[in-house]
C-alpha cells in the first residue's frame, strides 16, 4: 500500500453502528484508485459516498450485511484531493473524510480538452510513440482516473471494452487478451498464441468474447493471408467460428478485388468485429475487400454482406461510399461505420447506416463529418453512448470527440504528437449496473 | 541583497517556476525538392553529424520515419515542434522503414500498409518531413531530420547533407531566481509548485522522470547558456534518479559514480528535472545551486 494512508480510529455515535479502523488508502498500482476499509459494530450494508465538487459519485451497495467493509473509489484524477463519507442504509455514519490521489506514472500521457464536458467516461487504447502504451480510462474533462499499462511492445492494444458485468476490461495485447479488474482485486492474461490475434475483440453477453486471427489460403493461385473468427468462453475453450476463405466464393470479388493479389499479401483484412445480439451473430469489417460481413455465430455460414460502394451484396446505394472503413457499432440509431477516406475524400467521417437484411437491403441515414478534416489513416472508430450521440475516436489525429443526439459535436479531447487512440467506448459508470 | 532573492525555505529545496532557467531554439532543416508522386530516392550514407552538429556515424542509425504534417506553415510547425507543443491532429501520415541507404519513398509503411508515392507525395499535399533516429523504444532520439518538398518536375534523388547542426539553442541562467542549499548537507527537493516548463510551456508534473545534479567546474553563467547544447561534455560530475509519480524526492537517493555528499562552494550546481521518454530532448527544469 502507499505512504499515503490515513489511518483513523473513530468511535462515533452513528445512526444503528460504529465505524471502527477506518483506512483510507491509495492505490500502487493505480494512484487515482482509493481503497476504504472499516470494520463496524454491527453488521450493516454500507456504501462510500464520494467526490471532488461533492458527494456526487458513490460505491455501490454493499451485497450483504456485513461488519468489515471494503469499498473501492473509482473516477478521481490523479494529484486531487476527495471528499467522502461512510453511508449505511439507515444513514450517514461517522464524519467526512479526506483523501489525495497520487501523480500519474510518466509513462500516461496529458490530454486537453476543448468544449462542453464529455457525458461519459472514455475507455481509451493509447499507443505511444517509442512503446509505452497504456488503456485508460478518461473523465469528461479528458483527465485519467484509471489506467493499465500492457507490455512494451511495436503497436499497443487498438482496442479495449469493458465486460457485460461492468467490473472488468478486456483489452488485446500480444498474442493475448488481458482482462484487468476496475477496483484492482484481479487480473488475468488470456493466451492466445498461435491464432496471430489482431486489431479487435467483442465481448459476449454470457461471458467470453472473440477474436480475429489470420489464417493462410489461396486466391486465384496466390498463397495469401485472410482472417479467422475464434471464440472462446470462459473456460479459455476455442472454437473457430469462421474462416474467411470458406465465404471467400459467396463474395462476388470482381476484377478491382483482385487487381492486386500477390503471393503472401494480407488479402481481406479484418480490422473490426462486433457482436450482434439480435441476429446472435458477428459483423466483420474486411477493409480491404470493403465489405462488412454478417456470421452466423453458430454455424459460421454468411448471413449477408453489405458493399461499401453497392456494387454486390445488400442493395445499397450511397452518396457516400463506404471505402477504407474500421470499427462498426449497432446502436439504437443504426450502424455506425467509421470511414477513414478514399482517394477522392480525404476527410474521414462517421457513417449511420440502416441495415434490413431482411429486405436486403441498406441505407445510409446520416454522417458526421468534424468541423475540421480529420485525415485517419489508421483505425478510427464510433460508438454509440446512453445519451443518444457517440464517442468518435479519430485514432491518429489523437482526437476523442463527443457528439449529441442531434449529432452535433459536444466537444473534445486530445493528445500531444506521439500518441494515437485506439477503438474506444463510452462508458456510463465505473461501477457494475 | 543578492540574499533576498535567493528562494530558500527551511532546509529543503522547493522549486517554483522562478527558479527554472529560459531555453530558447530555433530548428532549420534542409529542405530538398523531390518529383511529385515518384518513388523518389534519398541517400545519406555521409552522415557525420546529429542535429546538434554532434558526431554520428550512420551506423548509429536504426530507423527512418516519414511524417506528413497539415494545418500549419513550415514556420509555425518547427516552432509548435521544438516547443513540444504539437498535437498529434497535425499529423496525417506517418510511417517507418528499416535504415536503407539509399531510402526509397516505398520501402515505407505501417503494419501492412505500403506508403504510395505515385498517389501520395503531391504539391499541396502538406509538410513532408524524413526523420533519422537512433535506438530503441521509449528513449529512442532523433538525430537528423530532412523536408521534403514535392514539385513538378523535380529531381528523382536527394541527399542529406552530411553534417547536421539544424538545431540552434541557448538557455538563459542569469534571469532566474537561483536555488539556495546548504554546503554538504543531503537536502530534499520538492518540485510540486512547478507548473510551467524552460520554454513556458505547461509542465505536467507526471512528465517528470529524471531528477539530476551536475556540477562543472565554470561559474560563467551566460557562457553556460550559449553553449547549453554542449553542456553534456563540461561536465565533470553528474548525478541521477529515475522518477515515477514522485514530485520530492531525498538528494541521498542520487546515483553516480561516487555517493552525493552534497553541495560545495565551488564551481556550478545545475538541478534538472526532465522528461526522459518525451521527444524534444530539453530538461524542463535546469536550477542554478547557491552554495551557502
Amino acid at each position: 500500500m502507499s505512504p499515503v494512508t490515513l489511518i483513523l480510529s473513530i468511535a462515533c455515535s452513528g445512526p444503528s453502528a460504529d465505524i471502527q479502523e477506518l483506512q483510507i488508502e491509495v492505490d500502487d498500482d493505480v494512484v487515482t484508485r482509493v481503497h476504504v476499509s472499516w470494520t463496524s459494530s454491527e453488521a450493516t450494508i454500507a456504501r462510500v459516498d464520494f467526490g471532488v465538487d461533492g458527494l456526487d459519485q458513490s460505491t455501490p451497495w454493499e451485497d450483504s450485511p456485513t461488519t468489515e467493509h471494503h469499498a473501492v473509489l473509482l473516477g478521481l484524477p490523479s494529484l486531487t484531493t476527495a471528499r467522502l463519507r461512510i453511508q449505511e442504509q439507515s444513514g450517514a455514519l461517522g464524519e467526512d473524510e479526506e483523501v489525495s490521489t497520487g501523480l500519474l506514472p510518466s509513462s500516461v500521457p496529458a490530454f486537453d480538452h476543448e468544449g462542453e464536458e464529455f457525458a461519459n467516461w472514455s475507455l481509451l487504447p493509447v499507443s505511444a510513440d517509442g512503446g509505452d502504451h497504456s488503456v485508460l480510462v478518461l473523465d469528461g474533462l479528458g483527465q485519467v482516473v484509471w489506467y493499465d499499462q500492457p507490455p512494451t511492445s511495436e503497436f499497443g492494444s487498438f482496442t479495449a471494452e469493458l465486460s457485460p458485468d461492468g467490473q472488468s476490461i478486456y483489452y488485446l495485447q500480444n498474442d493475448s487478451v488481458a482482462r484487468v479488474r476496475l477496483d484492482g482485486s484481479e487480473r488475468e492474461n488470456i493466451d492466445l498464441a498461435g491464432w496471430d490475434v489482431h486489431h479487435d475483440l467483442t465481448l459476449l453477453p454470457e461471458g467470453g468474447f472473440a477474436i480475429l486471427g489470420k489464417v493462410e489460403g489461396l486466391v486465384e493461385g496466390d498463397a495469401v493471408s485472410g482472417d479467422l473468427l475464434v471464440e472462446v468462453d470462459e473456460d479459455g475453450q476455442e472454437r473457430v467460428v469462421w474462416n474467411f476463405f470458406d465465404v471467400l466464393d459467396q463474395l462476388a470479388l470482381d476484377a478491382v478485388d483482385l487487381k492486386t493479389v500477390d503471393t503472401g499479401m494480407d488479402f481481406s483484412h479484418a480490422n473490426s468485429l462486433t457482436y450482434d445480439a439480435d441476429a446472435d451473430a458477428y459483423l466483420i469489417n474486411l477493409a480491404r475487400l470493403h465489405r462488412l460481413l454478417s456470421v452466423d455465430r453458430s454455424t459460421g455460414e454468411l448471413n449477408w454482406y453489405l458493399h461499401g460502394a453497392g456494387t454486390s451484396g445488400l442493395e445499397f446505394q450511397p452518396d457516400r461510399l463506404l471505402m477504407r472503413t474500421h470499427d462498426t457499432d449497432l446502436g439504437p440509431e443504426g450502424l455506425l461505420v467509421f470511414v477513414n477516406n478514399t482517394e477522392d475524400d480525404e476527410c474521414s467521417w462517421v457513417a449511420r447506416v440502416k441495415l434490413e437484411p431482411a429486405f436486403e437491403r441498406a441505407s445510409l441515414l446520416g454522417a458526421f463529418d468534424s468541423e475540421v478534416c480529420r485525415d485517419v489513416f489508421a483505425l478510427g472508430s464510433a460508438h454509440s453512448n446512453d445519451q443518444g450521440g457517440a464517442l468518435i475516436s479519430w485514432s491518429t489525429e489523437g482526437v476523442l470527440e463527443e457528439i449529441d443526439a442531434d449529432w452535433k459535436s459536444r466537444g473534445s479531447i486530445s493528445v500531444s504528437l506521439g500518441h494515437a487512440f485506439g477503438y474506444s467506448y463510452p462508458l456510463s459508470s465505473l461501477y457494475p449496473p | 541583497m543578492i540574499l533576498t532573492l535567493l528562494a530558500c525555505s527551511g532546509s529543503d529545496l522547493e522549486l517554483g517556476d522562478a527558479n527554472n532557467f529560459a531555453y530558447s531554439a530555433t530548428l532549420d532543416p534542409t529542405i530538398v525538392e523531390l518529383a511529385e508522386l515518384n518513388d523518389s530516392e534519398i541517400h545519406w550514407d555521409e552522415l557525420s553529424s546529429d542535429l546538434l552538429d554532434h558526431e554520428l556515424s550512420p551506423g548509429a542509425i536504426t530507423e527512418l520515419s516519414v511524417a506528413v504534417f497539415g494545418g500549419y506553415p513550415l514556420e509555425e510547425l518547427l516552432d509548435l515542434l521544438i516547443r513540444d507543443e504539437l498535437p498529434q491532429s497535425a499529423l496525417s501520415l506517418f510511417v517507418t522503414s528499416p535504415p536503407n541507404s539509399p531510402a526509397r519513398f516505398s520501402d515505407f509503411g505501417l503494419q501492412n500498409d505500403e506508403l504510395h508515392p505515385e498517389q501520395y507525395f503531391e504539391v499541396g499535399s502538406g509538410i513532408w518531413m524524413m526523420t533519422w533516429s537512433s535506438g530503441e523504444g521509449a528513449t529512442s532520439a532523433t538525430e537528423r531530420l530532412l523536408v521534403l518538398e514535392p514539385t513538378v518536375d523535380g529531381p528523382t534523388s536527394a541527399t542529406l547533407p552530411a553534417r547536421g547542426g539544424e538545431l540552434q539553442a541557448k538557455g538563459d541562467f542569469l534571469s532566474l531566481t537561483r536555488l539556495a542549499a546548504p554546503a554538504g548537507e543531503l537536502v530534499g527537493v520538492d518540485w510540486s509548485a512547478l507548473t510551467v516548463d524552460a520554454q513556458g510551456g505547461d509542465l505536467p508534473l507526471q512528465q517528470i522522470d529524471q531528477l539530476r545534479v551536475s556540477w562543472l567546474p565554470g561559474t560563467d553563467l551566460a557562457q553556460i547558456g550559449e553553449e547549453f547544447v554542449d553542456l553534456e561534455s563540461k561536465l565533470e560530475a553528474d548525478w541521477k534518479l529515475p522518477l515515477e509519480g514522485r514530485v520530492s524526492a531525498e538528494l541521498s537517493e542520487l546515483e553516480g559514480d561516487e555517493d552525493f555528499t552534497g553541495f560545495t562552494g565551488e564551481g556550478t550546481w545545475l538541478l534538472s528535472l526532465s522528461c526522459e521518454r518525451c521527444s524534444l530532448p530539453v530538461p524542463s527544469f535546469v536550477g542554478v545551486v547557491e552554495v551557502d
